[in-house]
């Protein structure tokens, strides 16, 4: 049985204000470590306070490979007069990335997180417009955290206001099943990574009820391992239409369809 | 198959090899990676579940679909407790979990074992099934203790009956700890410190990477096993540099959690194979024939 060309669109480089235990500092050893996974290739953001920088230095790591992508990391709330948010997305588009993120901040007197439409409407309207997929960090959403930033409302709030817009959970947890179920049958630009979605045959059966074209392989590394998701796609009850689907035809079809 | 057949399979590996069979040193995650299943590698799954859910729900449970997995991954053996078993809520719900147990050993010889649930809050009807399990024909190789399900503290008196059964008979008891009370500041060393011929197999990496060498260093009579619902990158890597290869054992949780992810975490891990093999079942082998004391074993 031949391998599976995997494309993961969830890696972070560089390092966080708390350092993680194991971190992954550059291209090269991002590349590395893809290799050692059997990861052909990857949608990658740099992890910075400073957003702007951070994606500088997605764009310069990307540079080094033709495998890696940048992610833009968005910034979602204004801290400057005059701060354009839904500017920041034609910005985006120009400079070549096909893909923008949401990343919480670090710090104690960083506010939590949240999508709150009245305050990023303007912003998602521009994603939308540009079909630049959305991707959200989900493993918290069963934890009590989510009534504190954001949750499967606000999912749910985003995918209806705009629904030509790809929105991406990113590893929702195996607890997320049942609220996960119900949203990707109303939504049909809703979308999930497997990593997480542990359970046993989890992503069997979203491939069964949602459909293949809707789960995406992303590892979240350096937080997970990302033999976890390589795994469910070589070793799970998966057509290998299923498998190729999900290993990453169905996100070159995302960041192909930016406009 | 009884337990003496699981032990007789214990020669399984040294036969492969004899034989030509053995894996070269970067086989395993070469095959893993390509999505092939690996010859040859002889793979124990220490910590399995059979459950309620039939194969046609969202989230099956049947011992055939636990099975087929392990088929699709190369996992030989699986060693399983009854979830039915651990949420009974009456004595009858309880055997009748139990029964379930045995017949799934039977329609699966060679491929699936059984640990005993042992439940504090059916007490009654535990310590009846514990003696059975010294009989010869018994499915049962282990125990099982759910403190978290259960909400029982390692040094609570209803556990008592089956660690010193454990003991006596040097059984392996796969410990899902609650961590309440005193559980990881005395609780468990207390049992390894009380009943040092017991295998204890400290299930989802027992206390957490961080506490786990104070316990290995301190009592050779515990493991720990590799399942969990998620899994930190490296985290495999750190426990075995910190613990040793011989005190992890590969766990999927399946059909709880998924037997693919787990069982890909261990082989592609940045470790020789030669630490692969006693992580998937070499080490597991060792652990189980230590059960030497029960009577179909003499």
């Amino acid at each position: 049985m031949p391998g599976y060309q995997l494309f993961d669109c969830n890696i972070m480089i560089g390092n966080t204000l708390v350092p993680q235990r194991s971190s992954v500092g550059s291209a090269d050893a991002l590349l590395h470590e893809m290799d050692r996974f059997g990861i052909e290739k990857a949608l990658l953001y740099h992890y910075h306070l400073d957003r702007e920088r951070g994606n500088r230095l997605a764009r310069d790591a990307a540079r080094r490979s033709g495998r890696l992508t940048p992610c833009f990391m968005l910034e979602n709330r204004i801290t400057r007069f005059g701060q354009d948010l839904a500017g920041q997305v034609d910005r985006l588009v120009e400079s070549g990335f096909r893909a923008a993120r949401v990343v919480p901040d670090e710090g104690p007197t960083s506010p939590p997180l949240t999508l709150r439409l009245y305050a990023i409407r303007p912003m998602l309207e521009r994603l939308n417009q540009h079909r630049v997929p959305l991707l959200i960090p989900a493993d918290h959403m069963t934890t009590a955290a989510a009534t504190l930033t954001y949750g499967f409302d606000q999912v749910q709030a985003i995918c209806e206001a705009f629904p030509q817009l790809p929105v991406i959970l990113l590893q929702p947890r195996y607890s997320a099943q049942q609220p996960l179920l119900s949203l990707m049958q109303q939504h049909g630009n809703l979308y999930a990574t497997i990593d997480l979605l542990g359970l046993f045959r989890e992503v069997e059966s979203l491939a069964k009820v949602i459909g293949a074209e809707r789960l995406l392989f992303g590892s979240n590394l350096p937080y997970h391992d990302p033999a976890l998701g390589v795994g469910m796609l070589h070793y799970g009850l998966l057509t290998p239409t299923q498998k190729t689907a999900i290993a990453g035809r169905n996100l070159e079809r995302l960041l192909a369809g930016v406009r | 198959m009884n337990r003496r057949d699981f032990i007789g399979i214990s020669s399984l590996a040294p036969a492969l090899r004899s034989a030509g069979m053995q894996m070269d040193e970067s086989n395993i995650a070469s095959a893993i990676r390509s999505g092939n299943r690996v010859s040859g590698l002889d793979v124990i799954d220490v910590h399995a579940h059979i459950g309620d859910n039939p194969a046609d729900a969202i989230w099956p449970q049947d011992a055939a679909s636990l099975v087929a997995d392990m088929d699709r991954c190369g996992v030989a053996t699986a060693v399983f407790s009854d979830l039915g078993a651990i949420h009974a809520l009456t004595a009858p719900e309880y055997t009748a979990c139990l029964e379930r147990s045995s017949a799934a050993v039977r329609q699966h010889p060679g491929r699936l074992f059984a640990y005993l649930p042992f439940h504090p809050h059916q007490l009654e009807a535990s310590l009846a099934a514990l003696k059975t399990v010294a009989e010869p024909a018994s499915p049962f190789i282990g125990i099982k203790l759910h403190g978290a399900f259960h909400q029982y503290p390692a040094g609570g008196p209803k556990y008592v009956p089956a660690f010193e059964f454990g003991n006596r008979h040097r059984l392996p008891v796969l410990f899902h700890v609650a961590g309440i009370e005193d559980d990881w500041t005395g609780g468990v060393a207390g049992v390894l410190r009380r009943y040092p011929d017991l295998s204890l197999i400290l299930a989802h990496f027992g206390p957490g990477e961080d506490r786990l060498p104070a316990l290995t260093k301190s009592y050779p009579n515990v493991w720990t096993d590799s399942c969990l619902s998620t899994g930190g990158y490296r985290q495999i890597e750190r426990v075995v540099a910190s613990i040793g290869a011989d005190r992890l054992l590969f766990a999927s949780d399946a059909t709880w959690n998924s037997l693919p992810a787990a069982f890909a975490r261990i082989g592609l891990a940045d470790l020789p194979d030669s630490q692969k093999r006693m992580l998937y079942g070499e080490n597991a082998r060792k652990l189980f024939t230590r059960a030497t004391s029960l009577p179909n074993r003499k």
